[in-house]
């Protein structure tokens, strides 16, 4: 026998459900779009107007976004500090991790885009290598380079230092996970020979 | 044509750093929008989520205690969350593909990928305002329909397929 989809007003806000056996679908009420949907002429469905303020909002506190990149350029800092003093087997790459990912996401914010690069390398690497096997020395040179670009106020990719950071970081960084990754293939190589 | 009137949506803003949740908070507010709560990690978002009941969440992904994907899935929860339709924008940094479908198997709306600008951030609202996706209950998954660009008409067409395999097999 066919069972037909059921269709009934879930909740008694105009949410409709259907019922498909191992499916259930939900098809919204619309409550939002009723409390805050206005008709406008603008093409697209974005309020320029809102927009603009927001803009200018955004201006207004960018005063700050230097002390702020410079808060979160010592945070990065202290976190390595941290980090490269503890013994390697009880290193927390967490608040590293949440440093460098941090100054990856804002920095762009704040007028630092290249900080943003070499921070988004750094993720990177502490993302996709084993803390055992992570280059110390690698992760310096990227804390220093983002400590360089935030004290000699280097914005702009036409300059030629920051360009030659980007390039170096990006080949050193390609060189350690690939030898980590050749190392991983040997040693599983290795083990089903045994 | 629509647009949104923020000032009409209370928004919850849950992010780890203090910068970026005062940038969110400055561009709601440019928006239009009054009512902003703030919290600082997962557990604390989840516990603001259901006190002040917010219309919109917006979350990172990265957190201690219990991160952005963790909170989304406790909110989707449907049997016990306050609200498990509201909409969840995660702010990010993360842009890979397989990050991507992680975030939208927890039943994340939609993604913004940092740098936010106002008018990302402004799109992304009006999208989970004005054209919400329909949410899907299945056994394992609960949230907004993963595939983007779904018709009506594909709804009944899966009934079909799904009456068929009933009249089949026979039904319970």
């Amino acid at each position: 026998m066919t069972r037909a989809p059921q269709a009934n007003d879930y909740a008694g806000d105009g949410t409709v459900e259907q019922d498909f056996g191992d499916t259930r679908v939900f098809h919204l009420g619309g409550t939002l779009r009723a409390k805050a949907a206005v008709r406008s002429a603008d093409a697209g469905g974005v309020d320029d107007l809102s927009v603009a303020a927001a803009d200018a909002a955004m201006k207004d506190l960018s005063g700050d976004f230097q002390n702020w990149m410079g808060d979160e350029v010592n945070r990065l800092i202290a976190a390595f500090e941290v980090f490269s003093d503890s013994p390697p087997n009880k290193r927390d790459i967490g608040p590293l991790f949440r440093a460098a990912h941090d100054i990856r996401g804002q920095a762009a914010v704040f007028g630092y885009p290249i900080a943003s690069e070499i921070a988004g390398s750094l993720s990177k690497l502490l993302d996709k290598i084993e803390p055992d096997y992570l280059p110390l020395q690698l992760i310096a040179h990227h804390v220093d380079s983002v400590k360089a670009i935030y004290r000699n106020n280097i914005r702009d990719y036409a300059n030629p230092v920051a360009t030659q950071i980007i390039h170096n970081l990006r080949r050193a960084i390609d060189r350690v996970v690939e030898a980590r990754q050749k190392a991983m293939a040997e040693e599983m190589k290795f083990r089903r020979t045994i | 044509m629509f647009r949104v009137d923020c000032s009409r949506l209370r928004f919850l803003v849950i992010d780890d750093n203090g910068y970026m949740r005062r940038i969110i908070r400055t561009l709601l507010h440019g928006f239009g929008t009054r009512e902003v709560f703030e919290a600082e990690d997962g557990a604390a978002g989840l516990e603001a989520f259901a006190t002040h009941l917010p219309d919109v969440v917006i979350t990172d992904w990265s957190m201690p205690v219990f991160d952005g994907i963790e909170l989304t899935k406790m909110i989707r929860q449907p049997d016990t969350s306050p609200n498990p339709f509201v909409p969840i924008i995660m702010v990010t940094g993360y842009a890979e593909r397989n990050r991507v479908f992680e975030a939208r198997d927890a039943g994340v709306s939609e993604m913004l990928v940092k740098p936010i600008s106002a008018k990302s951030l402004y799109q992304r609202i009006a999208k989970v305002v004005l054209n919400p996706r329909p949410f899907i209950r299945t056994e394992n998954y609960f949230g907004p329909d993963r595939r983007h660009l779904v018709k009506a008409d594909q709804y009944k067409t899966r009934g079909a397929a799904s009456n068929f395999i009933n009249s089949s097999i026979g039904s319970p």
